[in-house]
């Protein structure tokens, strides 16, 4: 059943590839960061493909979902094949001086590889098992999958969440011709594997070979990000996301190319497409885009921001697409998102504080690596030799002031900084928690000049 | 002689092995810290950061007789990344624990597994639905208080499990069966209108309305 699943991998997958190489085109970014965009954007997309046939009350078969999209995939993939080649100049990749032969990367590849089979192994060969795969996500998904459609959306638990997920092992159930509480869950680990690659090439593209993968292997150390990755949760999607739109951001801030810029419109809002506090998280994204605008050029003119009329329509239409559907079917979102400013707002506030402390620098849920990004933050000749640093350390400080604001003004303080903390803060805190390594290999490592990006199309 | 020496050694071994295996304890929500003495493993190694950092640096002063910025010495990055070196390397017996608790588990099928888990949650809705075609919408009598843990969880796992037969009202339509899980006296409580399907034991049982059989 395994083999017969795995399609469900490959049509995603080639769908992905078709759509990265289409947009990037002729821009050199690397195979293995193209490679492993293309499974995240993939997924993403086909489970709104699959939201949108739901929509329409089109009845759920591997026929209808997959034949479109394996003959755009077709007609993509002939499409970007046939564009001229050579206007963007070919520059030969840069001989890495460490390259992957000193001790310290090979240990490093071993700690991957073993943290690697480590989640192959737990993902596959246990059941849904946890409280939220089985009350929620994986029950939506078994509910999709045998009755071929989102009729019952209405009836089903925490109706507002975004369907990402469930779809996504609807998707691979619906492949394997059965439902089976092992074979769901084979996304999860190939999302890992795709986001180290992603993770591992934006920080190869900052820095040096032998801090990309310390880089990685700081990640992977974090005991709770592991675990996400072997269990049917959104919360390892909603990092995926929200760190992908803000590498690729990045990445179009020192390469100045309008498809990355696109990319990680999308990427955004592919993280509100998997949990609603995506669609804050996007907004965020939004803020650091606009920042970058300013600090590229000073003062505004509306040609200035024409990077933002880029970035806002895809996930206009996707996120508003989805809400426009939840507000057509009268479906509220849940009670403890709700703004409340009234009761002991100082408290809730100081509370917030308290339990992050205690979750970064007390629990063994992310190894030591705040402490070491609190550490290597006095850094100041990094700060000014690296920009990137700057806008990576503004997105991870808006994300947490936004769970300062989550705690202090909504009714989620519970979850995050109430007696029920340790059921809400840390899941939240991964949504984001890999841009700290991130910024701990850009704080530390030796940075290579902007001269190696090449041609841009902006 | 060597069994007073290999005694001491031995249970020294196997505190060693309850520490290490401590600090890999895998929840859905939170990883708790390992501890020694009571005290939080994290503060342990920070305080003994701290303390090789500062003598480190107070060292180094001392024989450079000038006093370098302290947060820019490479001791205190370079000493921090050794202890996480060290603290990785706590984590690896215990992930190797359950690595191998995961093989061992693969060797069986897929059944196995499941009903090792969840026992009767999984093994009586597989028979129910076995027993009742898809699209059944049932009532659930329990004596479980399924508005709480641990009974709200029992809750959720019999209903995924029993999927297409719908007890959470997902489905539109009337109900047309009844499952009684975990209800004492389950056979002397099924209305007249309805018949005993099969009974898993004397708590869990299935019945049926009339009318559908």
């Amino acid at each position: 059943m395994f083999f017969a699943a795995f399609k469900a991998f490959i049509i995603v997958y080639a769908f992905g590839l078709s759509l990265t190489r289409f947009l990037l085109g002729r821009l050199r970014v690397g195979r293995l960061l193209e490679w492993s965009l293309a499974y995240g954007l993939g997924l993403g997309l086909f489970s709104y493909w699959m939201f949108a046939v739901g929509v329409l009350r089109i009845p759920y078969s591997f026929s209808v979902l997959a034949f479109p999209v394996l003959t755009l995939t077709v007609f993509i993939f002939f499409f970007s094949w046939r564009k001229p080649a050579g206007a963007v100049p070919a520059v030969p990749p840069e001989k890495d001086k460490n390259g992957c032969r000193d001790i310290l990367c090979l240990l490093g590849v071993l700690y991957i590889c073993w943290n690697l089979a480590y989640v192959f192994n737990l993902a596959l060969n246990t059941p849904v098992k946890s409280w939220d795969e089985l009350a929620t996500v994986a029950f939506k998904a078994k509910v999709v999958f045998f009755d071929h459609s989102l009729r019952y959306l209405k009836n089903l638990p925490h109706t507002a969440y975004p369907l990402h997920v469930p779809l996504s092992e609807a998707w691979v159930a619906l492949c394997a011709g059965q439902w089976n509480d092992y074979v769901i869950k084979l996304f999860f680990p190939l999302a890992y594997v795709s986001f180290l690659g992603i993770h591992f090439s934006f920080l190869k593209e900052l820095t040096n070979t032998r801090w990309a993968v310390l880089g990685v292997v700081l990640l992977i150390s974090s005991n709770l990000f592991t675990l996400h990755a072997t269990i049917s949760y959104r919360d390892f999607f909603v990092a995926y996301y929200n760190c992908t739109a803000v590498y690729v951001l990045l990445l179009w801030r020192r390469r100045n190319d309008v498809p990355l810029l696109i990319l990680s419109s999308v990427f955004a809002a592919l993280a509100a497409w998997t949990k609603i506090e995506g669609t804050i998280y996007l907004f965020i994204v939004l803020f650091v885009l606009l920042a970058i605008v300013a600090e590229k050029k000073a003062g505004f003119r509306p040609v200035r921001l024409r990077p933002l009329m880029r970035f806002v329509p895809v996930p206009l239409f996707l996120v508003g697409g989805h809400h426009l559907y939840r507000i057509l079917l009268a479906i509220e979102i849940e009670k403890k998102s709700r703004l409340v400013f009234q009761g002991p707002v100082l408290e809730r506030f100081l509370d917030f504080w308290e339990k992050f402390a205690l979750d970064i620098f007390g629990s063994a849920n992310w190894n030591i690596v705040w402490i070491l990004l609190l550490v290597s933050l006095p850094n100041i000749r990094a700060w000014r030799s690296c920009k990137e640093i700057r806008f990576l350390f503004l997105a991870l400080c808006l994300f947490i002031g936004n769970l300062a604001f989550l705690s202090t003004f909504t009714e989620s303080y519970v979850y995050i900084g109430g007696h029920q903390w340790i059921t809400g803060l840390p899941r939240l805190i991964l949504h984001f928690y890999p841009l700290a390594p991130a910024l701990i290999v850009l704080l530390n490592a030796p940075l290579k000049p902007l001269a190696s990006a090449q041609g841009s199309r902006s | 002689m060597p069994d007073i020496i290999s005694l001491p050694v031995y249970v020294l071994m196997n505190q060693m092995q309850d520490i290490l295996r401590s600090f890999y304890h895998p929840t859905v929500n939170s990883f708790f810290s390992a501890e020694i003495f009571h005290i939080n493993i994290n503060i342990v190694l920070l305080c003994l950061f701290l303390l090789v950092t500062i003598s480190f640096y107070v060292g180094q002063s001392v024989l450079s007789r000038k006093w370098p910025r302290m947060f820019l010495s490479p001791w205190m990055f370079k000493g921090l990344f050794g202890i996480f070196i060290l603290y990785s390397c706590c984590q690896l017996p215990g992930m190797h624990y359950y690595f191998k608790k995961g093989l061992a588990f693969s060797e069986k099928p897929e059944r196995e597994r499941t009903a090792a888990l969840f026992g009767d949650r999984y093994l009586f809705p597989e028979k129910a639905r076995e027993m009742l075609p898809d699209g059944c919408r049932a009532d659930l009598e329990t004596d479980l208080n399924v508005s709480a843990d641990p009974g709200m969880l029992h809750h959720r796992v019999l209903s995924y499990f029993l999927y297409p037969i719908d007890i959470r009202g997902v489905q539109d339509g009337p109900k047309n069966c009844m499952i009684f899980f975990q209800k004492e006296g389950a056979a002397a409580r099924v209305p007249e209108d309805y018949d005993v399907l099969f009974m898993y034991n004397s708590e869990n049982l299935l019945a049926v309305k009339k009318e559908n059989r």
